[in-house]
């Protein structure tokens, strides 16, 4: 069986009702506190992958962009102006220009 | 009536979907793919009358929209929240099935609106439990005579509020574990402080833990002990300061919490007098 057949499509309708029935009895088992080990490890785990993503917002003000660090991002770059720098010293720097318009 | 999945939501996701549903238990690595499964279901689009309709506004309109103010009226009226939250949950759980089967979006007959049904079970007790423990914790703050404003949890535009509580000027969020990391995935720590709770296994005590800011560690001062997150859980109680790359976050259990922050807001008081 691959993972697929492993997948909501192998239960029959009767058995879907059957499974929320004991989930509900159950009363959503997995949903709520985590025991302390699996959260923190959770955390150091997910923050590490956070922290491999830099997410830049814009703002078009006028015929200039303004750029800022998101707020998921703060503390993993810095931004100045048209520059992003990156931790390792990598430096991005933007050079924007208006689209000229084509002729028709 | 057709439900179209995210590319990204592989047979891996759609076996721990089915998994979750079927109540069983998960290892670490299992967690974190269930949280991925459930936060990429957030681009899944099903199909209505009013043309495809992401998973996120269905759920609001058919699960959060008509149940949670009874629900949550009902936790604010309770004695005793947790013995009442149970069955208020399931009472509206066991209504989300005929729900999504009335508005036409389950189908015995199309396996993948199962996937419907999964996700709002999922954020169903996500917003219960959540609330829940909200619920606990403000009336515990008002019992012990801590000043906070909170957002009103029976309006519904309030709950939309990014955080939930101010003390002593800083903003702060009450989350359950499993949400709380769902935050730290999609968001990060934008608050300045931040209340949940976990447990030991074997022992039926949960452990209500604060993280704070710098700054709002401040206002309530005293003595830290360095640690890492992997430490964390065998360190508690105590008072610790954890450096998370460049934010420092200070850990201490949610009484000593208490205790610190009565002393600083009659401190406070008494100054302003």
């Amino acid at each position: 069986m691959n993972h697929s057949e492993r997948g909501l499509e192998a239960l029959s309708w009767d058995e879907l009702e059957q499974a929320v029935e004991r989930f509900v009895t159950a009363d959503g088992p997995n949903t709520g506190d985590l025991p302390a080990d699996e959260f923190f490890t959770l955390w150091a785990r997910f923050e590490a992958e956070r922290r491999q993503v830099v997410e830049v917002e814009g703002e078009i003000v006028g015929e200039e962009v303004h750029l800022a660090l998101a707020p998921s991002s703060v503390g993993s770059a810095e931004v100045k102006g048209q520059e992003i720098r990156l931790p390792d010293g990598m430096r991005i720097v933007l050079r924007l220009r208006v689209a000229q318009p084509t002729a028709a | 009536m057709s439900v179209r999945l995210p590319p990204g939501f592989t047979d891996v996701h759609k076996e721990i979907t089915r998994r979750f549903v079927e109540g069983e238990s998960f290892s670490q690595a299992e967690r974190a793919l269930l949280f991925e499964a459930f936060d990429l279901l957030h681009k899944a689009t099903v199909a209505t009358e009013a043309g495809w309709e992401s998973f996120i506004t269905t759920y609001e309109q058919l699960i959060e929209t008509p149940f949670a103010d009874h629900y949550l009226r009902g936790l604010v009226e309770a004695q005793d929240i947790e013995a009442t939250a149970e069955p208020l949950r399931a009472q509206v759980s066991r209504r989300i099935m005929p729900a999504l089967r009335e508005a036409g979006l389950i189908d015995p007959a199309e396996p993948s609106s199962f996937y419907l049904l999964a996700y709002c079970l999922y954020w169903w007790y996500a917003f219960a439990r959540g609330y829940a423990f909200e619920v606990e914790v403000l009336r515990d703050l008002e019992a012990s005579g801590i000043l906070y404003q909170a957002h009103d949890v029976l309006d519904p535009r309030a709950r939309r509020s990014p955080f939930d509580l101010v003390v002593l000027g800083f903003r702060g969020d009450i989350k359950t574990s499993t949400y709380f990391l769902q935050a730290i995935r999609t968001q990060g720590l934008l608050h300045d402080f931040y209340i949940t709770r976990v447990y030991e296994p074997g022992e039926r005590e949960r452990i209500v833990v604060v993280f704070l800011k710098e700054p709002a560690w401040e206002a309530i001062d005293g003595e830290t002990t360095p640690v890492t997150l992997e430490a964390l859980a065998g360190s508690l109680p105590g008072v610790f300061r954890l450096q998370q790359n460049d934010t420092i976050l200070i850990v201490l259990d949610y009484e000593e919490w208490k205790t610190r922050l009565l002393r600083a807001q009659k401190l406070d008081q008494e100054n302003r007098r």
